[in-house]
């Protein structure tokens, strides 16, 4: 037996009804065990790193790089000395930019159970307008409140063209796939159709 | 332990697209494996399924874990990724030998009609012969570990998460193409001797020192973005030192172990000679299916549904007249329109029509039937589909025009209307005429069942040969028979079944099951139906298909920003109360005129390609192959609504049975939303083209006319798609949460 059989000649449907069921059941307990994971941001890309009264306050942003739209914001805090990550804060992020004389700004608080690495202060918030944003970390931890300032530059939204094209093109190359095969199958076989390695 | 560890611990970076790949993959293998293991008795059977799974929880371990989650913060953690990626999951993989069992765990019509053609074509082989050649196969792995390790595309990595998957995906995949030389996955003769394994490991685990040991050595941090972030007791250096250690020790391991197999196996063959499975495969005996033992729990999961969904029913319309008005906070306002529209319409897409075998009002229906039933025939003008068909464009227009999604008290008053009109029709006529001819939603369902994938159907045809008593259809003592005049052996497809199972339980041979059908198979295959005809022969079930095809996309077109806006500024020129004008006349075009204009130019460009006697029933059955992308649309709105609204139901319901107050959230959109949306789009203009070349190709075998009679039908769905597309994009309500 040299070749791949392709042929499909050795099937016993009946033998695979209760794997199916199976399947099915452990996907959908999988699935709905993940539901609630949807949800939780990620770290993305070191934004600015800051040094506050024995404390480094690290912001992260994802997507990378920031852009107009839905975006995560995680924090880490870390002390100086032992650069041992902090887990009893409590951190709150201010975004702010000013648009047409007017001052724009966002203040959610950031929490680990929000964030995937549980080391990480997480929060999800929306960047209405490009451009440079002023991020305030604000982080109380043993009764201290020590906040850290940085720039955040955010590009305007992609187009949806852009943003999904792999969406799109799926379609032209499921079609070309689809032509090849009905070409392949019109033409004549050969005898021997070679070795797969 | 050590809070930070514990948290280090419970960091699981979960991907779903890559998890849900991951447990397809394992699907397909262990029903291969299995399918292999009934018919052929294979060595080391059990060896190989726990390779492939095992090599899996690497590929899982890699991608999913901690690992993954610091992989930004810690050089060592990274590595230890890349060593699962290149040196631990692809040769665990191979090692179970999977391209037989992944090939037999494929469905089988896909396998012969899809990939065999494939697998069969000559460049296709030369091309993977040429892959895993070994002087290939090495230089891509050689140039992969190399390349990605250098500074520049290592950092380009750790910046962009498509570069970083891009990484990881060329480490995987030389790694397979890198062992393959070595463990020879594929039965048959190898084409290089076996010796040269030896100087290959040799070579793979020189490049393995060449990264290690510039980790080790460098004396500096060779990656900025590790000494910018400085985590845990260890210094970036320290980090990229134990980076190395775990990069050289296991690593070289991992080659050197098996150079020394391969001397000892090559010095004395015969001892440790490994039995390829294929060669020594006995067939056994498949054990006897007893079908007549297996009786279906089929009717009782129905009955139990049907239960459940009434209780909810008499809950939603209490709360609807007694409830406070305000649809968010409304069981009418919510369970009916965020959660029984979705789910429907998901069950008839995984399984099928799910919510007709569960209806309630068939449940207040046959108990009244206790009570009276005058068993009259239905009148002859009406057994069709216009009344139903007309009832829907009511529906679509009143839902609209009197936002009736926004108005407990009118919802409570619709259900209560429904279970009036079933039970007067169906106790005074004879059979399901309501679901059969008048139920709007029942219509809606069968519908959009012309694409699901399980089929009320005869098991075993030669039994029903030789039945006499068609019991399926007449009933018995027991159970009554078919109330939709479905004759089980001549049934083909979903159309006008309810799933309500009475002719499983009728059958006294047990031989109705609820069983799998071809997606598209009822779509392509023109037969003669039981109780339906054939439905190219149908005007009526045509219009019905083609108003749910384009009420899609009327409906959420209604609901988007640009739409509403039209709307609003025609209502204002018109003036007052004239609001549900301009919706019907924005009805109308789009349900009506639009596709009347379509068929008509359709027909027109098709007139060279088909005969005149058959140009109309042709454009019917291209007609109907408009549904898939019809439905997706219905799937993907009606996924906007439950993925921002699914959280109502729990609060919603406390607050109707306990009276507790809640808060409304201001309520996310998923970031995965709108890729599923679009996917659901993609699948659906896939499936109409497949299909439309499927019926065009019953009618001529020539590509030009194929492609003549396909190219209105191929432009009027992608117009659709199109149409779709520029709908998800826009701004939508999200009704019933207090988001108007």
């Amino acid at each position: 037996m040299d070749f791949i059989p392709a042929d499909a000649n050795a099937w016993d449907d009946d033998a695979l009804r209760h794997t199916r069921a199976i399947a099915a059941a452990v996907s959908a307990a999988v699935t709905l065990t993940l539901a609630s994971r949807l949800v939780l941001a990620d770290g993305g890309a070191l934004q600015f790193q800051q040094q506050a009264s024995g404390y480094v306050i690290s912001l992260f942003g994802s997507p990378v790089p920031l852009r107009v739209g839905p975006a995560d914001l995680s924090v880490m805090v870390q002390d100086v000395k032992q650069h041992a990550t902090i887990l009893n804060a409590h951190v709150v992020v201010h975004i702010s930019t000013v648009v047409n004389h007017e001052i724009r700004e966002v203040v959610v608080p950031a929490t680990r159970t929000q964030a995937s690495n549980k080391l990480l202060y997480a929060t999800s918030l929306t960047f209405p307008s490009p451009g440079d944003w002023n991020a305030t970390v604000d982080v109380a931890v043993n009764g201290e409140t020590v906040s850290v300032s940085g720039k955040l530059h955010v590009l305007p939204e992609r187009a949806p063209l852009a943003e999904f094209w792999p969406f799109f093109l799926a379609i032209p190359v499921l079609i070309a796939l689809f032509s090849l095969n009905q070409w392949l199958r019109r033409r004549p076989r050969r005898k021997n159709p070679g070795v797969l390695p | 332990m050590d809070p930070a560890i514990n948290a280090a611990l419970a960091s699981w970076p979960i991907d779903i697209p890559t998890l849900f790949l991951l447990i397809l993959t394992a699907f397909v293998f262990v029903r291969g494996w299995l399918r292999g293991r009934r018919v052929f008795r294979e060595n080391a059977d059990l060896m190989r399924l726990v390779s492939f799974l095992g090599g899996l929880l690497a590929l899982f371990l890699a991608t999913q874990s901690p690992l993954d989650a610091f992989d930004q913060f810690s050089l060592s953690a990274h590595m230890a990724q890349h060593l699962l990626l290149l040196m631990i999951a692809p040769p665990l993989l191979l090692m179970a030998r999977p391209v037989v069992p992944l090939l037999r765990g494929l469905p089988k019509s896909f396998l012969k009609d899809g990939l065999a053609p494939f697998l069969r074509w000559h460049p296709l082989r030369q091309v993977v012969n040429c892959l895993v050649s070994p002087p290939v196969a090495f230089t891509l792995f050689a140039v992969s570990s190399l390349g990605w390790h250098l500074p520049g595309l290592y950092e380009l990595a750790l910046s962009s998460p498509a570069w970083h998957r891009l990484e990881h995906a060329c480490f995987f995949w030389t790694g397979i193409l890198f062992w393959w030389h070595v463990i020879q996955p594929v039965p048959g003769k190898p084409h290089w001797p076996k010796w040269t394994v030896i100087p290959y490991l040799v070579a793979g685990d020189v490049v393995n020192t060449v990264i290690s040991a510039a980790l080790v050595f460098s004396g500096r941090v060779i990656y900025p973005s590790y000494a910018r972030i400085h985590y845990g007791s260890l210094t970036p250096l320290e980090d990229q030192i134990l980076a190395g250690g775990i990069m050289w020790v296991p690593g070289s391991l991992i080659y050197l172990v098996p150079v020394v197999a391969a001397v000892v196996q090559l010095l004395s063959p015969e001892k440790f000679q490994v039995a390829t499975s294929f060669g020594s495969r006995v067939v056994r005996r498949l054990p006897e299916q007893n079908t007549q033992k297996r009786r279906s729990v089929l009717p009782l999961m129905r009955r139990a549904a049907q239960i459940t969904l009434l209780l909810i029913s008499i809950g939603v319309i209490a709360d609807g007249f007694l409830g406070p008005q305000v649809s968010a906070i409304n069981m009418a306002g919510v369970l009916p329109w965020i959660h029984w529209r979705a789910l429907s319409v998901f069950a008839l897409l995984i399984i099928g029509n799910l919510f007709c075998m569960s209806c309630p009002f068939m449940l207040v229906r046959d108990m009244a039937r206790k009570v009276a039933s005058w068993e009259l025939r239905w009148p002859r003008y009406l057994r069709n589909k216009w009344l139903s068909c007309l009832i829907f464009l009511v529906f679509l227009w009143s839902y609209e025009a009197f936002s009736l999604w926004d108005n407990p008290w009118v919802t409570a008053w619709i259900i209560v209307g429904y279970f009036t009109a079933a039970v007067l029709i169906d106790v005074s006529f004879r059979g399901a005429s309501f679901c059969k001819y008048v139920c709007p939603i029942g219509q809606f369902h069968f519908v959009v069942s012309l694409i699901s994938p399980r089929e009320v159907v005869v098991k075993n045809p030669a039994v029903c040969r030789s039945c006499r008593t068609h019991d399926c259809i007449r009933g018995n003592d027991r159970v009554r028979g078919c109330e939709l005049f479905l004759f089980q052996p001549k049934k083909a497809g979903n159309f006008d079944c309810t799933f309500c199972m009475d002719c499983v339980k009728a059958c006294p041979e047990n031989n109705v099951g609820l069983l799998a059908l071809g997606r598209t198979t009822t779509l392509t295959h023109d037969v003669y139906r039981s109780s339906v005809g054939r439905l190219s022969n149908r005007t009526d079930i045509i219009v019905l298909a083609l108003l749910v095809v384009f009420g899609a996309f009327v409906n959420a077109a209604g609901m988007v920003g640009p739409v509403m806006a039209w709307e609003h500024s025609w209502h204002q020129k018109l003036g007052t109360h004239t609001l549900p004008l301009v919706i019907a006349a924005f009805l109308v075009c789009g349900v009506i005129l639009l596709p009347g204009f379509l068929l008509l130019l359709a027909q027109s460009v098709n007139r060279s390609f088909v005969p005149p006697a058959m140009r109309s029933k042709v454009n019917r059955r291209f007609a109907l192959a408009l549904v898939p992308i019809g439905v997706s649309m219905w799937a993907a709105h009606l996924l906007y609504h439950f993925a921002t609204g699914w959280m109502m139901a729990g609060p919603v319901v406390k607050r109707a049975l306990m009276g507790a107050a809640f808060m409304i959230k201001m309520p996310a959109i998923p970031s995965w939303l709108t890729q599923a949306q679009l996917l659901l789009l993609d699948a659906g203009l896939l499936m109409t083209l497949y299909v439309c070349w499927r019926i065009a190709k019953q009618y001529d075998d020539r590509i030009r006319a194929i492609a003549g009679m396909l190219a209105p039908w191929a432009v009027t769905s992608c117009l659709l798609y199109a149409a779709g597309v520029w709908i998800l994009f826009q701004p939508m309500q999200m009704r019933g949460m207090m988001m108007h």
